[in-house]
């Protein structure tokens, strides 16, 4: 399926933000995936709170690169040619090998090594489809109906 | 029997996870409203009847229910915890914890971006007066509220609740002071007056602080609805599940238009910037602040509401406890410098307003 990866930055103003039935938690350096039919989300959250888009996979490429530690990732990189930074982050390597592994490159111009978040992306990362919030905590995600939900 | 008078009445509410799943009626998922009017829910189903048809009859022979509809309005005082949740229902909302706190947190309320999503969060909604009505009411949306402040007293609240049609009779809700009840009292809240505001206008830089001049304030955010869209045909959504012939429900509730009017009332000064504003049209930044007491250090409850763009539309000299006074009343309009109509700082001690309250 589909992903958007959004990465937030080291220095983020806010912990948590909601819009709708939406909510995610600000974690620095994490990241949050939404599907790709919460563009508009995912939009507001790159203009309203600077997070950054890390790579839009097609397909599992990124939920698989997602599962590889640091030195795996960076093998394969370097297998590609892609240049190395010299404090790589898996998020910034995962994007390089998607733009280049996948046809058209897709999130490109986001997989730069300077880029904000690159954390560990499975460390905060908000998941922000039709998860039931935690109770007594912050929301991890909300479930938004747009109109027809329960009757699909 | 006893009688039930209006002490009897009780109100709570639950945020939803999403517009269609009600809150179940369990030990602590509601919190109470603390309502200052005696408002109980209006509901009112769309009715038909078969008059004019050819039935043979000079009247009509039959009546039923298309659809459902209902709705309650509240007041509430202004403690700073409970204006959060009105604000958490009609917007997008972002947390942070001020420099040096972590007991308390400032919530930033905005106008939700229509481009994002025009549902807002929907809450579960219980009354109840006396042993004779216990109702709960799903899947219930704000279109907006007013917050105003006069006089010496307790800045106050007022908003809607729109039902989408389903009321469940016998909800069989519990109120304090019941042991265990479904409905948590309220506790710890933190009250704002109107002797705690501070008003400033300022005009292209240049800031007037009304201090002693301030007198009262009110902001009216409206959204219209789009209430007859959320009826659904497709949708089967009844009012009683699965039985079709029970008339339908709303399957959604979105806002069309957000808009924001207020009115300041200012004692006279020496000359009349207000005057000039309407006549030019000036765009204004408008700050209006309540400061209460401290969470913790010198962290104090507050409420910044922040205009950036109002125009005055009248400003006219009345009188207010026989003194003279400008009467202003205005309009906020879109900031693109700022990306909003407008927004709410909102500091107090409440974690999140993202799950249940």
């Amino acid at each position: 399926m589909t992903k958007i990866i959004l990465a937030v930055p080291e220095t983020v103003e806010f912990e948590f933000v909601s819009i709708g039935n939406f909510g995610f938690d600000l974690k620095p350096g994490g990241t949050i995936e939404l599907d790709q039919e919460r563009r508009p989300v995912a939009d507001w959250l790159i203009g309203s709170y600077g997070l950054v888009e890390v790579v839009e996979a097609r397909g599992s490429l990124g939920d698989e690169l997602k599962k590889l530690k640091l030195d795996q990732l960076i093998e394969q990189a370097k297998g590609l040619g892609i240049a190395i930074p010299q404090k790589p982050k898996k998020s910034d390597l995962i994007a390089a090998i998607v733009a280049k592994g996948v046809e058209g490159g897709v999130g490109a111009e986001t997989g730069g090594a300077d880029q904000a978040g690159g954390g560990d992306s499975g460390q905060g990362s908000a998941k922000a489809e039709n998860e039931e919030p935690p109770k007594g905590g912050t929301q991890n995600g909300g479930n938004e109906n747009d109109g027809n939900g329960g009757q699909e | 029997m006893a009688t039930a008078t209006p002490s009897d009445r009780g109100y709570g509410w639950a945020r939803q996870t999403d517009f269609v799943t009600a809150k179940a009626i369990a030990n602590g998922n509601f919190k109470q409203i603390m309502a200052t009017d005696q408002n109980m829910i209006d509901y009112t189903p769309a009715l038909k009847d078969d008059d004019g048809w050819a039935t043979g009859l000079n009247q009509a022979s039959d009546q039923w229910v298309e659809t459902h509809d209902c709705n309650v309005a509240h007041t509430i005082p202004g403690h700073s915890q409970e204006i959060g949740k009105v604000l958490a229902i009609n917007g997008s909302i972002a947390i942070s914890t001020p420099s040096g706190g972590t007991l308390s947190r400032k919530h930033t309320f905005k106008p939700t971006d229509p481009a994002v999503t025009r549902q807002d969060p929907a809450v579960s909604y219980v009354e109840r007066l006396g042993a004779g009505w216990n109702v709960l009411m799903p899947r219930a949306v704000s279109d907006g509220f007013t917050i105003k402040g006069d006089d010496k007293g307790v800045l106050s609240v007022d908003f809607n609740l729109l039902g989408a049609g389903l009321l469940v009779n016998g909800a069989g809700a519990t109120f304090p002071p019941a042991t265990t009840p479904t409905v948590t009292k309220l506790s710890g809240l933190h009250k704002l007056f109107n002797t705690q505001v501070a008003l400033v206008v300022t005009d292209n830089g240049t800031p007037t602080t009304y201090a002693c001049r301030y007198k009262s304030f009110q902001i009216a955010f409206k959204k219209t609805m789009l209430s007859d869209a959320g009826y659904q045909e497709g949708c089967a959504d009844f009012f009683v599940s699965g039985d079709p012939t029970s008339g339908i429900i709303r399957s959604a509730h979105e806002f069309d238009k957000q808009m924001l009017d207020f009115t300041l009332t200012v004692k006279l000064g020496s000359t009349s910037p207000e005057l000039t504003a309407v006549q030019q049209q000036k765009p204004l930044d408008i700050l209006i602040s309540a400061v209460g007491g401290f969470i913790e250090g010198a962290i104090p409850h507050q409420m910044d509401i922040k205009i950036p763009v109002g125009k005055y539309q009248t400003s006219k000299p009345t009188f207010l406890q026989n003194i003279a006074v400008l009467t202003i009343t205005g309009k906020a309009f879109f900031d693109y410098a700022t990306g909003k109509l407008f927004s709410i700082e909102l500091t107090n001690d409440v974690t999140t307003y993202a799950t249940a309250f």
